[in-house]
């Protein structure tokens, strides 16, 4: 008993040794190996510069404003999505967003400082304080604005105050304005107004950066189409009889090890990319996951291959799986009027399962239900074989 | 030569059909992404991308009041809507995607703020990351400076009131002075004017997409002819030397072959989606793309396309396997669509980033397109793609020669 283990063992061991050694010979394959972490590290130092979803020329009317120049100094550095230039005059941020360099422009009008207490004493009929240049409006310029009238507002607000104390409360007539100001300023909130509780078992490193969140979805991507490439791989191996000596009823481990092998050098490449780039969870958790996904994806291959059993359609229906995948699982937007078509592909569980633990038992349960799929396929091929 | 060049665009059109039945869907699909995500940043008042439930402590008339006049006067009810509803009910929603964030406001919120005391307000959002992920710290933010500010006015005013002995009257002050903090936040949107240039010159955010997204797609449908060209051994190759076809003239010929049977191939998908486009595009379903001349766009892409078939075939000559043959050039496609602005607009890369972009394979077409699209043709980005379609032909010819060197 204990001999036929060791046995088993050193089979497995020597297929697994063999295996490795048909791709490892290609030195392609280990090129590519390496430039997953390479390529995805470059791209996490140069995505730590400072970028911005929206870009916004800054520019003053009157450059010698000092309440312009603080509101200007207030937006700079205030904010993860929105990049801001200074620009010496109007027309030099106007002409920015003609060429497209700038999505907006904000142009400090002159007498600002008037503006703000007219618009403090009555703001249905003030003169407006900004203005706003842009080529073509959309969401994300509008709610761009709510951070300028944030902004504007901060500089408002006391005079808002003032001015309602100076014409509604004559209580306070004998109380002078640097006094009700100190009244004002005296408020201090102590707490953060919202909290932002978890809703995932572990927080995701890339979050707070937009042109990295998506790079683990697209490396899980990569690392289904491996799978859909080795699918395509074993397709020419069986039409050349590389496994013809490989008795029918084993055939469907041999072809799970082929699988898993190739899957698993990329999933490895991919979890190296992350751990360096600073966009992993912990080790233990990305291996564990990593591991199961590997598995996934081996049998999501093997099934496809079973489906598209030809080389040539199954090389076509590549592209349209990656642009799927793409798509609609959660990598750049999280389209989820698409979630039962997101259920049915690997990189949804796989993104899911890194931060939500639940999603690695949903995981578990699609192997096992893609591990049945297939044994029953492959009992109904064998009974067709032997009855022909 | 002329023999081999038979056979090589019999061999790639038996790979052409399947690849024009993809290249349709592929299209379709790529069309379709693409019509959502301008669909979602469309000025359109009806394209409210984020619903904002409101749970917890709502069942209070100033609350409603409050409520009504922001969906009813202020500037955000363009970009928000807010339902309201329980927290386990907010909680299913923005499970199942019909809600983008959801807040909790807690029990005896709206009595405190009416004294001026505003409690911490939970703000709950999806766990898997996106734009609405990013956007709630600056839409909080946003949000915590409006409300701020009333604060410290209403608290202000009280102590005021109460240090000159007329406290009495501080439950009326800070009620009125609320109302004049809420007409401010209302008419906030008139402390700018917005003036709209247009797009006259340069491009629209669909046209800039479209020409990114036109550049990923010619990359990704060349991949399954790896099927024909990714190769084990080299005795095809070594045949034909015997015979006179040197290496470089082999690549030519197989070049020559895949942009003949290609440019047919993709011919075809132009000429189905067109088809489908006039036949669907008064339908919802490609509501703000941008309208361009199809014909003329696909006689303007060819040189794109040529100097991508050459990419391929240099990627598809060096990767011995299949696994190789298919992940290289799509992890290739990926990562120079990705640092060349193709699938996010090029001015939200970091600098670096976008000085790069312009040298890149990628930049360069997605720009010549865009050059091609508003009507400006650029022949120094044109001489940029013959530039690297002639590297990679020559890199090519060095790979083939070096397998032919190589002793099997």
């Amino acid at each position: 008993m204990q001999g036929e283990l060791n046995c088993r063992m050193k089979t497995i061991a020597k297929w697994f040794l063999l295996l490795n050694k048909r791709l490892y010979k290609k030195k392609i394959f280990l090129i590519l190996l390496a430039l997953i972490p390479i390529l995805v590290l470059a791209l996490g130092i140069s995505a730590r510069e400072e970028s911005g979803f929206i870009h916004i020329a800054l520019a003053q009317a009157d450059a010698n404003d000092p309440l312009g120049e603080a509101i200007i100094q207030d937006l700079f550095d205030s904010s993860r999505l929105i990049t801001f230039a200074r620009c010496d005059t109007p027309a030099e941020a106007e002409e920015l967003v003609k060429t497209g360099q700038a999505d907006a422009a904000w142009i400090f009008q002159k007498d600002l400082t008037d503006r703000l207490q007219d618009f403090a004493k009555d703001p249905s009929q003030a003169n407006y304080m900004v203005s706003v240049v842009q080529r073509q409006d959309n969401v994300a310029l509008r709610l761009s604005r709510e951070k300028l009238s944030g902004a504007l507002y901060n500089h408002c607000s006391d005079h808002i105050y003032l001015n309602f104390i100076r014409t509604q409360t004559p209580a306070l007539d004998g109380v002078t304005d640097a006094e009700l100001l100190a009244y004002y300023d005296a408020f201090l909130r102590d707490a953060p107004l919202f909290e932002f509780p978890a809703t995932t078992d572990v927080s995701d490193p890339s979050a707070d950066s937009y042109l990295l969140m998506p790079i683990r979805g697209l490396l899980s991507i990569l690392v289904v189409l491996c799978a859909l490439a080795g699918a395509m791989f074993y397709i020419k191996d069986q039409m050349q009889g590389t496994f013809a000596h490989i008795p029918l009823g084993k055939k469907f481990f041999v072809e799970l090890g082929c699988q898993t092998i190739a899957v698993a050098n990329i999933c490895f490449a991919m979890v190296i990319a992350l751990v360096i780039t600073g966009l992993s969870v912990s080790i233990g958790r990305e291996i564990g996951v990593g591991l199961l996904y590997v598995l996934c994806c081996a049998l999501f291959g093997m099934l496809i291959r079973r489906i598209f059993n030809n080389v040539k359609f199954f090389g076509a229906i590549i592209p349209l799986f990656t642009t799927l995948m793409i798509g609609i699982c959660p990598v750049f937007f999280e389209f989820r009027v698409t979630r039962p078509l997101q259920l049915l592909f690997p990189p949804t569980y796989y993104i899911n399962a890194i931060y939500n633990n639940r999603y690695v038992v949903y995981m578990a349960l699609y192997c096992l239900l893609m591990l049945l799929v297939l044994l029953c396929m492959h009992k109904i091929e064998l009974r067709n074989r032997r009855s022909n | 030569m002329k023999q081999y060049l038979k056979t090589q665009i019999k061999h790639l059109g038996k790979t052409a059909p399947f690849v024009a039945l993809a290249g349709v869907i592929l299209l379709a699909g790529l069309l379709l992404i693409l019509s959502g995500i301008l669909q979602l940043s469309a000025e359109d008042s009806k394209n409210q991308i984020f619903r904002i439930g409101i749970a917890g402590d709502i069942e209070n008339d100033y609350f409603q009041m409050g409520k009504t006049a922001m969906e009813t006067m202020d500037s955000s009810r363009f970009t928000m809507e807010f339902p309201e509803m329980t927290e386990d009910e907010a909680r299913s929603a923005l499970e199942q995607g019909r809600l983008s964030a959801y807040v909790v406001l807690p029990d005896g919120f709206m009595e405190k703020a009416l004294h001026g005391e505003i409690l911490p307000i939970q703000f709950v959002t999806s766990s898997g990351g996106g734009l609405s992920t990013i956007l709630k710290e600056e839409v909080t933010l946003a949000v915590e400076t409006l409300l701020m500010g009333a604060q410290k006015g209403i608290w202000g005013i009280w102590d005021a009131l109460i240090d000159e002995n007329q406290g009495d009257l501080g439950y009326d002050a800070s009620n009125q002075l609320t109302i004049e903090y809420m007409d401010v936040i209302i008419h906030r949107d008139k402390m700018y004017r917005v003036q709209d240039l247009g797009i006259s010159d340069g491009l629209s955010l669909g046209e800039y997409m479209l020409c990114g997204i036109s550049v990923l797609f010619f990359l990704i449908i060349a991949i399954p002819y790896a099927s024909v060209f990714v190769r084990k051994d080299s005795a095809l190759s070594r045949m034909l030397c015997a015979k006179g076809i040197s290496a470089g003239k082999q690549i030519g010929l197989e070049f020559c072959a895949f942009c003949i049977v290609h440019f047919v191939a993709t011919a075809a998908v132009f000429g189905v989606g067109a088809a489908v486009y006039f036949a669907l595009q008064n339908t919802s379903l490609f509501v703000g793309l941008p309208s361009i001349p199809i014909f003329a766009f696909f006689l303007q892409s060819l040189p794109v396309m040529a100097m991508v078939l050459s990419l391929m075939l240099l990627l598809f000559e060096i990767s011995g396997d299949m696994i190789s043959g298919i992940s290289l050039p799509f992890f290739l496609s990926v990562a120079l669509c990705y640092c060349a602005g193709c699938l996010y607009p090029i001015h939200t890369l970091p600098v670096a980033m976008q000085k790069i972009a312009v040298y890149l394979p990628t930049g360069i077409a997605a720009n010549y397109l865009g050059n091609c699209l508003s009507n400006t043709p650029d022949m120094l980005r044109l001489l940029g793609m013959v530039l690297y379609t002639g590297i990679f032909l020559f890199l090519t010819v060095l790979a083939r020669k070096h397998k032919l060197a190589r002793r099997t």
